[in-house]
C-alpha cells in the first residue's frame, strides 16, 4: 500500500477516525493491528520476516537488560545484530554477495556460473531492520532501558507511517511518544495535513513529472547531448521530491495522529559543503550511521593509532578519514545491492575525506581571492559547487551499471538535439514553483501574515493546494524510489 | 474550520474545472484547420470518408483503397474519434469538400462507453457536453484524463516552437492518410490462454455517445451515401475478454433497421480472418481488452474489406454512368 494509492486514502480515514475514537489505552493495538494489515496487504509472508526478528531482538534486549557480565553482553548483543540483520542480508544481499563471490571466482576459473536465488524482495527491510539495531545497541551501552511491552516495541518497529522508508525514529523517544496520551488537537492535525499535502505535491506533481524526462534520457542517451545535463540536474531534484515528499507524508501522517517524527530532510540542496549536505539529506540515516558506525569506528581507529601521528598525520585525521571512508561505502551498500551504489557512497566518502584534508588551504584559498568579503557570492559558490558535486554522484546511483554510466557521461554535449525542449521548460517551471515554495517554507516562521493567518484562511489555503496537486499530478503515479532500499 | 474547508474544496474544484475546460477549448481550437483541409480535399475527389477509432486507424487505410480501388478515401479514423465527434466530422466533410459517396465506419466494442476527445472537437469548433456541476465529488479528479491530455499538447507545441524538426513528427491529418499501420512486435499478442482471464462486459447503445451514432446514420441515409458499419477483426482471445459480441451486433441491427443506405459488414469471424494469427495483432490476446491489427493484418484485412466493398462501388459506378450517357447527346 502506498501513500499515493487511492486504498491508503480509505485505509488511513479509517485508521484515523477509530484512532481518536477509542481510548488511549487501546490504541496501541488498533495502530498494531493497522501497522500489521499495512505491511501485509501486498504480501501477507511478509509479516513473518517482520515479527521474527521483531519478537527475536525483544527477547535478546530483555536479556541484555538483565545480564551484568560483559561477555555475556557481548554475546547477547552479537545475537542480537544477527537476528535484526538476518533478513536483510538474506532477501537483499544474498544475490550481491553470491555474484560478487562468483565473478571473483571466474577470474581463476571461467567454467565458474552463479544462478541467481530466485529471492522476494521484502519492502522496508533496511529500515525496520536499522530500527532494530539503534534500539539493541542504545540498550547495550544503557541509554535506554530495555521495553518491558511487546506490543509498544512491535508497535515502535512497525509503526505504518515509518514501516517502508522511514523516518528511521529512535526507540527512546517514540516509545515515550506511544505511552503519552495524544488529544484531539485541531492545530497539530491541520499542521501535520499540510505536511501531507506538501509531500503529496513533492511527489506526485515534481518528482513525478520530472521522471518522465529523466526515465527517457536515460533509457536512450545516444544522440541526446545537452538533455542529458537536464535529465541529471532533474534527477537531482526527482530523488530529492520524491524522497523528501514520502518523508513529509510519513512525517505528517504520524503527527495527525499524535506522534512527532524526526526531521529527514532540511534543504539539503542549500548546503554549502558536502558535511553540511550529510546534515540535511536524509537526517535520520545519517545521524543513525554516525551514531551506530562513524563514531564507533572513527574511535577504534583513535585507539589503535594512539594518542601521537601515523605516518606524519594526526590521529583525528586518521580517525575522520577511515570513519567517514567506511561509512559512507556501507552507506552506499545500504542503499542497494549493487556496486554502482557503492561507488556512489564511496564517492560522497571521498568528497569528504578530500574536503577535511584540504579545508585549512581552501580557506587560505579564500581569502586570498578576497571572497571573504563578499560573503553572497562565497555563499552561492559554495552551494554551487556543493550541488554539483552531489548531482554528479547521482549519476551512479541512477545508473543500472558502470557501463551505462560511463555511456551517459559519454554522451554528454552541449549541443541541443532538437528534441524535449517544450518538456525542459515545463519541468523548469515546476522547479522554479518548488524552489519558490521551498524558500516561503524556510521563511514562513519570519513571515507575519502568515503566522498571524486565521484559521478559516487556513482552510481555504489547503482547498486551493489540493486542487493544484489534483491539477498538476500525474495520472499514473510511480512507486517511491527508496522503497527498493 | 472544517466546513469552509470542504466548501472552499467544492468551490475551488469547480473554478478550476470550468477555468481549465475553457482553457482547452481555447488552446487545441485550431482555427487553421478548415484552410488546410478545404485546400487538402480542393482537387482530390474524396469520395469515401473513413471514420472511427484507434482500431480503425491501424485496420483501414486510403492507400489500399487507391491501388486496388482507384477510388480517393480520406480516413479521420484516430483516437478519441467517437460517434460524437464523427457526427460532427461528416457535417464539415460535406460542407467542405461535397457528400462523399461512401462512408466506411470500424466499429469496435466500446463504441458506446467512450466520449470523443475535446481536442478533436475544439478543432471542429465544438465543445464536448456541459458537465454538471454535482456529476462527480471532484470534476477536477473525474477529468483527470483531460487534464494529462492537455498538459501533453501544451509540451508538444513548446516542442514544436524549440524544434521546427520535431514539429514534423507529429502526425497531422495528411500524415493520416499515409500511414499504412504498426509492425507487429512478437511477444506482444497474449496467445496463451491465461487461467484466470477478466471479462469486459459490453457497455450498450446508447451508452454516452450512441444517440449522436444513431443521428449520424439517419443523416447518412438521407444524404443517400452508402455507408458500411465494419466490425474489425481482434485476436481470438481479446474476444474472449470482450465476450459479448452478439449485444453488439444486435444493437448495429437495430440501429440500422429502416436506414437502407446503411450495411453492417462482419469480418471479425474466423471465416473472414485468421482471428488466431499473433503476428496480424499490435497488441490483444487473452486478458486484454484493447486489439489493433498490425500492418500485414491490416493488408490482408484491406484486401478483404475491399472484395466486400467492390460490388457497391461497381454499382456506383454504374450508376454515375446511366447519369452521364443522356448529356452525350440523343441516341440514333
Amino acid at each position: 500500500m502506498i501513500f499515493t494509492s487511492q486504498v491508503f486514502l480509505v485505509f488511513f480515514a479509517v485508521v484515523f477516525t477509530v484512532h481518536f475514537l477509542i481510548p488511549h489505552r487501546f490504541r496501541w493495538i488498533f495502530l498494531l493491528a493497522a501497522s500489521l494489515f499495512f505491511y501485509a496487504y501486498r504480501n501477507p509472508w511478509n509479516l513473518a520476516l517482520l515479527l521474527l526478528p521483531t519478537l527475536a531482538v525483544y527477547l535478546i534486549a530483555r536479556g541484555l537488560g538483565n545480564q551484568e557480565p560483559v561477555r555475556g553482553r557481548s554475546f547477547l548483543l552479537a545475537l542480537g545484530l544477527t537476528s535484526g540483520l538476518s533478513v536483510l542480508l538474506v532477501f537483499k544481499y544474498a544475490n550481491f554477495i553470491g555474484a560478487s563471490l562468483f565473478s571473483m571466482a571466474s577470474l581463476v576459473s571461467e567454467s565458474v556460473t552463479f544462478t541467481p536465488f530466485n529471492i522476494v524482495y521484502v519492502v522496508g527491510v533496511s529500515f525496520y531492520s536499522f530500527k532494530l539495531i539503534s534500539y539493541l545497541l542504545e540498550v547495550y551501552h544503557r541509554r535506554m532501558q530495555p521495553e518491558k511491552h511487546l506490543g509498544y516495541f512491535a508497535l515502535y518497529v512497525a509503526f505504518f507511517p515509518q514501516l517502508l522508508a522511514g523516518p528511521i525514529d529512535r526507540a527512546k523517544a517514540f516509545i515515550a511518544e506511544l505511552k503519552t496520551r495524544s488529544p484531539f488537537d485541531v492545530t497539530r492535525i491541520s499542521t501535520g495535513f499540510q505536511q501531507v499535502l506538501w509531500g503529496l505535491f513533492k511527489k506526485m506533481v515534481i518528482a513525478d513529472r520530472l521522471a518522465l524526462f529523466v526515465n527517457e534520457v536515460f533509457r536512450e542517451p545516444d544522440g541526446q547531448g545537452l538533455n542529458l545535463v537536464f535529465g541529471l540536474y532533474f534527477y537531482a531534484f526527482q530523488i530529492y521530491c520524491d524522497f523528501s515528499g514520502y518523508s513529509d507524508m510519513a512525517v505528517g501522517i504520524s503527527r495527525m495522529l499524535g506522534y512527532q517524527s524526526m526531521l529527514n530532510f532540511n534543504f539539503p540542496y542549500i548546503s554549502r559543503s558536502l558535511s553540511e549536505f550529510w546534515n540535511r539529506w536524509h537526517i535520520s540515516l545519517s545521524t543513525w550511521l554516525r551514531d551506530y558506525l562513524f563514531l564507533p569506528i572513527a574511535y577504534a581507529t583513535m585507539r589503535r593509532v594512539g594518542n601521537d601521528r601515523f605516518l606524519g598525520v594526526r590521529n583525528e585525521t586518521w580517525a575522520y578519514c577511515v570513519g567517514i571512508f567506511i561509512t559512507m561505502f556501507l552507506g552506499g551498500l545500504w542503499h542497494g545491492a549493487a556496486w554502482t551504489f557503492v561507488a556512489w557512497g564511496t564517492l560522497h566518502g571521498i568528497y569528504l575525506v578530500v574536503g577535511y584534508a584540504t579545508r585549512k588551504k581552501r580557506k587560505r584559498l579564500r581569502k586570498a581571492c578576497g571572497l571573504n568579503r563578499l560573503r553572497l557570492l562565497r555563499k552561492s559558490l559554495q552551494v554551487l559547487i556543493t550541488f554539483h558535486l552531489v548531482t554528479f554522484a547521482w549519476l551512479f546511483f541512477r545508473a543500472e551499471s558502470f557501463s551505462a554510466a560511463f555511456h551517459y557521461l559519454g554522451s554528454i554535449s552541449l549541443t541541443y538535439p532538437g528534441n524535449g525542449g517544450g518538456n525542459i521548460l515545463f519541468n523548469l517551471l515546476l522547479l522554479g514553483f518548488l524552489i519558490c515554495m521551498e524558500i516561503l517554507i524556510s521563511k514562513r516562521k519570519r513571515i507575519r501574515w502568515m503566522l498571524n493567518m486565521p484559521p478559516w484562511l487556513h482552510a481555504v489555503f489547503t482547498a486551493a493546494w489540493i486542487c493544484l496537486i489534483i491539477l498538476l499530478s500525474i495520472d499514473k503515479s510511480n512507486e517511491f524510489i527508496y522503497f527498493q532500499f | 474550520m472544517f466546513l469552509t474547508f470542504l466548501v472552499s474544496l467544492f468551490l475551488f474544484d469547480r473554478a478550476a474545472y470550468y477555468l481549465f475546460e475553457r482553457l482547452e477549448y481555447d488552446f487545441y481550437r485550431d482555427g487553421d484547420f478548415k484552410t488546410r483541409f478545404t485546400e487538402y480535399a480542393r482537387d482530390k475527389k474524396l469520395n469515401t470518408l473513413i471514420l472511427g477509432t484507434s482500431r480503425t486507424f491501424e485496420a483501414i487505410h486510403p492507400l489500399y483503397f487507391r491501388t486496388i480501388l482507384n477510388e480517393n478515401a480520406y480516413k479521420e479514423a484516430q483516437f478519441g474519434k467517437n460517434p460524437k465527434y464523427n457526427y460532427f466530422f461528416y457535417n464539415f466533410f460535406k460542407k467542405n469538400a461535397g457528400t462523399p459517396e461512401f462512408v466506411v465506419y470500424g466499429i469496435d466494442y466500446f463504441i458506446f462507453n467512450s466520449r470523443s476527445n475535446r481536442r478533436w472537437l475544439a478543432r471542429l469548433g465544438k465543445l464536448h457536453d456541459p458537465v454538471p456541476p454535482f456529476s462527480a465529488p471532484s470534476l477536477l479528479l473525474a477529468n483527470k484524463q483531460g487534464v494529462e491530455n492537455f498538459i501533453e499538447a501544451v509540451t508538444q507545441r513548446w516542442n514544436k516552437t524549440f524544434s521546427p524538426e520535431e514539429s514534423k513528427s507529429v502526425m497531422d491529418f495528411i500524415d493520416l492518410q499515409k500511414y499504412v499501420g504498426t509492425p507487429h512486435k512478437p511477444g506482444i499478442v497474449v496467445t496463451e490462454k491465461k487461467r484466470n482471464f477478466w471479462r469486459q462486459k459490453y457497455p450498450r447503445f446508447p451508452g454516452k455517445e450512441g444517440r449522436y451514432l444513431r443521428s449520424l446514420l439517419h443523416q447518412l441515409n438521407q444524404d443517400g451515401v452508402t455507408t458500411f458499419l465494419v466490425l474489425i477483426p481482434n485476436h481470438f482471445g481479446t474476444y474472449r475478454t470482450n465476450f459479448d459480441r452478439q449485444a453488439l451486433k444486435r444493437d448495429l441491427f437495430q440501429l440500422r433497421r429502416g436506414l437502407k443506405h446503411v450495411h453492417i459488414l462482419i469480418l471479425d469471424t474466423p471465416e473472414h480472418f485468421p482471428l488466431d494469427k499473433a503476428e496480424y495483432f499490435i497488441n490483444g490476446g487473452w486478458g486484454r481488452t484493447n486489439c489493433h491489427v498490425s500492418r500485414s493484418g491490416a493488408r490482408l484485412f484491406n484486401r478483404i474489406l475491399i472484395d466486400k466493398l467492390r460490388p457497391y462501388y461497381r454499382k456506383r459506378r454504374r450508376a454515375k454512368a446511366r447519369k452521364v450517357e443522356p448529356k452525350e447527346g440523343p441516341k440514333p
